[in-house]
């Protein structure tokens, strides 16, 4: 008589903890991914910014430093073919509220934003004085630097230092065009070793000396 | 049968099903909500750090980060400057912390805080930049 009660009620008992379990786990589920993913918009945002500040990218010349002349190379074409976006994602690229590209972005998008510097640079010609050896002491950040001799006919330079290591040589003399690698880092004084009476002109050193300001870049995506 | 009211295996499953709702309530509750601001935030702790690495030392050292890792001496130095570039560098509704193997710049990281977090490896051991919005 007491099994044959119970034992429609240990059937639903069962279905009613079954069916609890199951519901558990799937909220369990539903909230970790939830947590571990953020949406599709944010990381294509996220993977575009990543790619735009990489160097050799199109707009960075080195991690997270932006070129200032190199932004119009950011265009649509640029995004759709060397960075894979796909037809249906509109992208916008702002820096610093600028706008570099807009594929039609209608205003509910999701933004990243990165912070990088913004590198411009200028250009500097100097035409030394050389009597008793040059002594031009370069600005730091500067990369290279193009020298150009052109001695007289009385004179002849034998060497060129940077910060006292001998860079180039030629003991019959040094004439052209010649580019010098500089670190980045420090300051670099550039010497020469000449012979005979050289004169203001004979000697051109030509280099780019990078100014940089802070600028955020932003790409805001639009599935 | 006159002296329960509720069957047995109706109170068993009533205990199963507390016990359950109890599991999923910690589960859901105890893993953080979905938050839009971690990539954010860890983009800028990244770029923050990026930068940093890759300025020029003030004085001998490989980079502006080795430097301020170097020795505790190096640190107390360049304390001062290394919190002035980081409030530069940052957008200004960021606060940061910046902890070195020789102390720590920038502000008291606050409980319960959503953070971006960048660990930059340095000759003299990981330096890492965490930020949050202030």
């Amino acid at each position: 008589m007491r099994g044959q009660t119970t034992l429609p009620i240990v059937g639903v008992a069962l279905v009613l903890v079954t069916s609890v379990g199951l519901l558990a786990v799937l909220a369990g589920q539903g909230s970790i991914q939830a947590a571990r993913e953020p949406s599709v918009e944010r990381s294509t945002a996220i993977g575009i910014s990543e790619r735009l500040v990489e160097p050799g990218s199109g707009l960075a010349v080195r991690q997270n430093v932006v070129a200032a002349n190199r932004t119009g190379e950011v265009d649509e074409r640029f995004l759709r073919e060397a960075l894979g976006v796909g037809e249906a994602v509109d992208v916008r690229v702002t820096l610093d509220g600028q706008t570099l590209v807009d594929t039609g972005t209608a205003g509910d998008e999701v933004t990243v934003e990165r912070i990088v510097w913004v590198e411009h640079t200028r250009r500097r010609q100097r035409t030394p004085r050389v009597r008793g050896g040059v002594d031009v002491t370069l600005p730091r950040r500067v990369t290279s630097l193009d020298l150009t001799i052109d001695p007289g006919p009385d004179a002849t330079v034998r060497a060129v230092t940077a910060d006292d290591q001998v860079v180039l040589a030629n003991e019959s003399g040094l004439v052209g065009s010649y580019r010098i690698d500089v670190s980045r880092f420090e300051t670099t004084s550039i010497g020469v070793d000449a012979v005979g009476e050289l004169e203001r002109g004979d000697l051109s050193l030509t280099y780019r000396v990078p100014q940089r300001h802070r600028g955020i870049l932003a790409v805001s995506v639009d599935g | 049968m006159g002296r329960s009211q509720i069957p047995l295996p109706v109170l068993e499953a009533a205990i199963g099903v507390l016990l359950l709702t109890a599991l999923t309530l910690v589960l859901v509750a105890g893993v953080p909500a979905p938050s839009e601001d971690s990539p954010q935030l860890d983009a800028y702790a990244n770029d923050a750090g990026r930068l940093l690495q890759s300025a020029p030392p003030r004085h001998r050292n490989a980079t502006r980060l080795g430097e301020v890792a170097a020795s505790p001496a190096a640190f107390e130095r360049e304390r001062d400057a290394l919190d002035r570039r980081l409030k530069r560098l940052l957008p200004a509704n960021l606060l940061y912390q910046v902890r070195t193997p020789h102390g720590v710049v920038g502000y008291r990281l606050p409980d319960a805080v959503r953070t971006g977090t960048a660990t930059l490896p340095t000759a003299h051991g990981p330096v890492t930049v965490r930020v949050w919005y202030g």
